[in-house]
């Protein structure tokens, strides 16, 4: 008898810590961008909202619920990356580097209908004074189902962003 | 019959020895002529003395020509002149107009002039001006001096002397220190007790003058002492070593034009014509002072930085012995210059003192100077009163307490003495000393410091932990990992966060998928 229920709590544990889904993917936006745009020349400070923060992919759930994937997340902190892109698109534009840049990010996902939302407020000072200041936003739709259709939308969208505020920039000195 | 023939014509042959003899009546003829029958005019010329005036010598020019020779000198009748029989040559006779003016010519040395060195040597000679009289005379008075303002047209005034200095003829009038005129002789009024000048303006500039104007004695030499400082000017050399009259109109009157015999004061400097011009100006006040001091005649007087008018007269008493009645203040005149733009001055000033709005304040001039500035005041926050609102008729501009800077200096002089400067030097002394202690204790510690290396060991110490170091980049590294280790536990915690068994019992469900198709 003791053996028999030892046998079904091993059973019972076994199936409990029966294999579960693990998924060691990680998602990049920085992919394509040349190692020179990791070394910044520009002081740009990314500030993300809290979720975002999680460290996974965020997916817009209802109107109100936002959540966090949990087996899919970025390869590398989301707030470098957003810089990194940024840097990126500034050095293009040849945008003068002693400019003190911050950056607010409100969204940064997509939805369970494939929607991509990105939101985010650029505060550029010059000097302690203020010198550009613009908010950006990109709404789309994702072209698969899926989280790497998502992210491929969301890097899509941080271009366009990033291109359009070096742009700004640039036409302001 | 030949005898007879030849007698008759020896009779009809004229001889040629008449030749010289008839020549010579002609000549003699001639000479009779010219020196009894055409020698020229004897003329009379009538001086005082006739001192340097040889007969048969002295000569008698015109423009450096000889035209006559001084035949002869007498007496008058009467013994009071000398007569000086002159012939003038036939050819000049016409120079003997009757208002042509006669002079002797002869060295003279003064102090404003030195003439006539030429007759040193030639000797003394009479020379003339021509008239433009259509009679002719021979008749004429000797100047002994070469008179002035003669050969140009003007119009002849009198200047009655107010001044004490003497004045020459031949000294110029200048206006605006261009000469208009000339001091043509000087005379000694006896009933009036003064000198009394004959002078002439010329008449192309007569329009300059007119009986507002006002003359006075220019000494030729400009002094100012300032604020600025010392100014010392000499604008002419000749009105400085010789002097000079100048001719202005200070107020703003139409002045009628100037007629012959005019008479006019010489006063003795520009002030004394000043006033006695702008005496009858209706832009004048005065201050009423405890104490003259301060203020002199001419003392500026300031609004807004710009002089617009200075004291004329201080004290300004109608009886001179008020002054030594202690109940009575000092009244200073001012006048404020008419010329210019300050014609509404009088109207402008008016308005305020009715308002108790304008003040006066003396200011002291400058650090070199003792004599003060009249400050006039305006402004929202200036008011001040009078307790005396008129005197003699004119408008009294309240006074207020000045800023004296002597009076200043004295206070911070004082303020200076009443320091106990050797309680100051002993407290500074034991200060210095004490500081002294200090740096040397200093001194020891930073040696000891040195001594011990201590500086190099925190040096090198505070190197190892700098942005560079091996132990910061191994910390950096180091807390990259605990990030990312964190962030990838994250969903794991959450997991159990919310279910404690969840590790056990696993609950996991798989992430929602975005789905564009619906499914």
């Amino acid at each position: 008898m003791n053996r028999f229920t030892a046998c079904v709590v091993s059973c019972l544990f076994l199936i409990g810590c029966s294999s579960q889904e693990i998924s060691y993917d990680r998602y990049s936006l920085v992919e394509d961008i040349s190692s020179q745009s990791f070394n910044s020349q520009y002081d740009i400070a990314v500030d993300l909202f809290s979720t975002l923060e999680d460290g996974g992919i965020v997916l817009k759930t209802t109107d109100v619920t936002l959540r966090a994937a949990n087996h899919h997340r970025w390869a590398s902190d989301l707030k470098s990356q957003i810089a990194v892109i940024l840097n990126k698109h500034l050095s293009e534009y040849q945008v003068r580097n002693d400019l003190d840049i911050d950056i607010s990010v409100s969204k940064f996902y997509g939805s369970v209908d494939g929607n991509v939302y990105i939101d985010l407020f650029a505060d550029v000072k010059l000097d302690d004074r203020r010198y550009f200041q613009h908010s950006y936003s990109f709404t789309s739709k994702q072209k698969e189902d899926g989280y790497a259709s998502l992210v491929k939308e969301l890097k899509r969208g941080i271009d366009s962003i990033g291109n359009k505020f070096a742009q700004d920039l640039s036409l302001k000195e | 019959m030949e005898n007879k023939e030849n007698a008759i014509s020896r009779k009809r042959r004229f001889s040629l020895y008449w030749i010289v003899p008839v020549i010579a009546t002609i000549v003699t003829i001639s000479l009779i002529w010219s020196n009894s029958f055409n020698k020229g005019e004897l003329i009379k010329l009538y001086t005082d003395e006739a001192s340097g005036i040889e007969s048969g010598k002295t000569l008698v020019k015109f423009r450096s020509v000889t035209v006559g020779t001084v035949e002869n000198i007498s007496l008058s009748e009467d013994f009071k002149k000398t007569v000086i029989y002159a012939r003038i040559k036939p050819d000049y006779t016409e120079l003997l107009n009757s208002d042509s003016v006669f002079w002797i010519v002869k060295p003279r040395i003064n102090s404003t002039n030195i003439s006539g060195l030429d007759t040193i040597l030639s000797g003394s000679y009479i020379t003339l001006h021509k008239g433009s009289s259509e009679e002719l005379s021979n008749e004429f008075t000797c100047l002994d001096e070469t008179p002035y303002g003669f050969d140009e047209q003007g119009i002849i005034i009198r200047l009655e002397n107010a001044s004490e200095r003497m004045i020459n003829p031949g000294t110029a009038i200048n206006y605006d220190g261009f000469k208009i005129g000339v001091i043509v002789k000087s005379d000694y009024d006896m009933d009036k007790k003064h000198t009394v000048y004959t002078a002439k303006i010329l008449k192309k500039f007569s329009s300059l003058v007119s009986d507002q104007s006002v003359f006075w004695v220019d000494s030729g030499l400009d002094m100012n002492l300032g604020a600025n400082g010392l100014q010392f000017s000499v604008p002419s050399i000749d009105n400085f070593i010789s002097g000079s009259i100048d001719v202005k109109q200070f107020n703003s009157k139409k002045g009628n034009p100037i007629k012959d015999n005019a008479e006019y004061t010489l006063y003795k400097n520009l002030r004394a014509a000043k006033f006695a011009n702008l005496i009858d100006s209706d832009s004048k006040y005065v201050l009423m002072l405890d104490d003259s001091s301060p203020l002199a005649e001419g003392s500026q007087v300031m609004f807004r930085g710009v002089k617009i008018g200075e004291v004329v007269k201080i004290p300004w008493f109608d009886n001179k012995a008020d002054l030594f009645d202690l109940n009575n203040k000092i009244p200073a005149l001012l006048i404020m210059d008419e010329s210019g733009a300050y014609d509404r001055t009088q109207q402008l000033f008016n308005s305020l003192l009715s308002k108790n709005r304008l003040c006066a304040r003396l200011d002291t001039m400058s650090i070199l100077s003792s004599s003060s500035v009249v400050n006039l005041m305006i402004g929202p926050k200036i008011k001040c009163r009078s307790s005396i609102k008129k005197f003699r008729d004119l408008r009294v501009i309240p006074t207020i307490a000045s800023t004296d800077f002597k009076e200043s200096i004295n206070n911070f002089s004082k303020k200076l003495n009443d320091v106990e400067i050797d309680k100051l030097s002993a407290n500074l002394n034991k200060t210095v000393e004490d500081f002294d202690e200090t740096l040397k204790s200093v001194r020891k510690i930073t040696e000891s410091i040195n001594k011990n290396d201590s500086v190099s060991h925190l040096t090198n110490t505070l190197s190892s932990y700098d942005s560079h170091s091996e132990l910061y980049k191994s910390l950096i590294n180091m807390a990259d990992k605990l990030n990312k280790t964190l962030d990838e536990l994250n969903p794991t915690v959450k997991k159990v966060g919310q279910k404690s068994n969840s590790l056990v019992f696993s609950s996991d469900s798989k992430d929602i998928e975005p789905s564009v198709s619906g499914k």
